[in-house]
């Protein structure tokens, strides 16, 4: 028998007969496109979630990004000052982080949270106060509303993303750390010491996307210790923040 | 008319399963896609180059099955009928992408060596269809309807719109790839075994 022939034999054994497990809820993907047209379900094939994914992350980031330099180019001041501060609304913002520390808890698992190779999909925007994320393991899917606590990405998030690709492995302007805040100002750490976002964990997904594993580590908010870190793998990039009000001395601390 | 299904003939409770299914039974269609989902995605997973491929292509095909068996003849086996739409499916999904770039004819030639052979045969189905998957589509298809669906290089010809000179040449160059990919996935293992 010639070698090719034997090739041949040895993938039809290996082959014939393999099984593979499917996406998880590929079966309510194929019933809803059984009872609709066919457009209607189109977009829930995985390669257009992916595709979408990655689109409004891009959009998001462009559109901070924007921002930013806009609000620097026409120079506005950025700092909302004592008052933004006690808008925070503190009560709503912890509200709104214990349902999405039980939301994560519930819907991930240990493994999904930290073997970032197998998710897929990132976090899309629906609307206003809330979003979708959509987690594709190996195993399943998972589709999950989360608040918008906080409307978007934030530039911090966008350079430490950078800073991760280019395997610098650090923060590339710790100071330039800007949230979009809930009054719709934007706040930066190095004017006011101020960051009135509140600590959360992301994964660097495989294909560069960002995923936000909406696990968040709300530290004392009275006591106003913020920790903003960024995970990948085993190493955690994290940045801690003293947050002081305006007419005191702003201190910034890096871990 | 089919006779009484027999419920010890796998391919008699097959048939009623499809019969019910005909009737828009979401149970059975939930059932019949619990049977054959498995397989089915690793034919899709040998034919696309990644999962979220693999997943469109499963999706599409489970689709065209579920709105198509009315056109099931009940005179063969309702895995081998899926699989053909499944496979038919995977060739649609990359001639629409245009991803089936066939090379010209080339003299078939003896590409593989006993080493890729023995390591091939010590690897695991997944780890052999993550190989398959890096192979250009033209290849990879070639490879699976020749290899491993039995199609003949005619039919694959018919199949895919090009000569059986252009199929024999794409099978040569597939295996000539595999060849390679298995000799540096190989030097791979030994080099972590050594270390």
């Amino acid at each position: 028998m010639k070698q090719q022939e034997i090739i041949e034999k040895v993938l039809r054994e290996k082959l014939e007969g393999a099984e593979m497990e499917p996406p998880a809820a590929m079966f309510d993907r194929i019933a809803a496109q059984i009872d609709r047209p066919v457009v209607i379900a189109w977009y829930r094939r995985p390669t257009v979630v992916r595709a979408a994914a990655a689109f409004t992350l891009l959009a998001v980031s462009a559109g901070l990004l924007f921002n930013n330099w806009s609000a620097q180019e026409n120079g506005l001041s950025t700092s909302p000052g004592l008052a933004s501060y006690d808008s925070l609304q503190q009560d709503r913002v912890e509200g709104q982080l214990k349902s999405l520390k039980l939301a994560a808890a519930n819907a991930f698992t240990e493994e999904q949270r930290t073997d970032v190779d197998k998710i897929s999909s990132t976090v899309q925007p629906t609307n206003e106060t809330t979003r979708l994320a959509s987690v594709t393991t190996s195993k399943q899917q998972i589709e999950m509303p989360i608040e918008n606590r906080i409307e978007g990405l934030t530039a911090m998030e966008i350079k430490s993303v950078s800073a991760l690709r280019s395997t610098k492995m650090k923060f590339q302007n710790p100071k330039k750390v800007i949230a979009p805040s809930m009054n719709e100002n934007f706040v930066s750490a190095d004017e006011t010491g101020i960051l009135p976002t509140l600590t959360r964990s992301y994964s660097l997904l495989s294909d560069g996307g960002l995923f936000e594993l909406a696990k968040e580590r709300f530290d004392d908010f009275k006591t106003k210790e913020h920790y903003v870190s960024i995970n990948l793998g085993s190493l955690e990039i994290g940045q801690s923040f003293q947050l002081s009000r305006p007419e005191s001395n702003a201190t910034t601390e890096t871990k | 008319m089919h006779s009484e299904p027999d419920k010890n003939n796998p391919l008699d409770q097959h048939y009623a399963l499809v019969y019910k299914c005909l009737k828009n039974d979401r149970k059975a269609q939930t059932e019949l896609y619990g049977l054959f989902s498995r397989k089915m995605f690793a034919v899709c997973m040998r034919y696309a180059n990644d999962y979220d491929t693999a997943s469109d292509i499963l999706q599409d095909g489970f689709v065209k099955v579920f709105n198509s068996l009315e056109k099931f003849g009940f005179d063969g086996s309702v895995e081998g009928w899926i699989r053909r739409i499944m496979v038919n499916t995977a060739i649609d999904y990359f001639r629409k992408a245009s991803k089936l770039h066939m090379m010209a004819d080339i003299d078939d030639v003896d590409v593989a060596d006993s080493s890729s052979v023995h390591f091939l045969s010590q690897l695991e189905s997944q780890e052999i269809i993550k190989v398959l998957q890096q192979l250009p589509a033209g290849y990879r298809t070639v490879l699976n309807l020749y290899a491993l669906e039995d199609y003949s290089h005619k039919e694959i010809a018919g199949m895919l719109g090009i000569s059986e000179g252009t199929s024999k040449s794409q099978l040569a160059r597939a295996k000539s790839m595999l060849k390679s990919l298995l000799i540096k996935k190989n030097m791979n293992y030994e080099a972590a075994g050594n270390n």
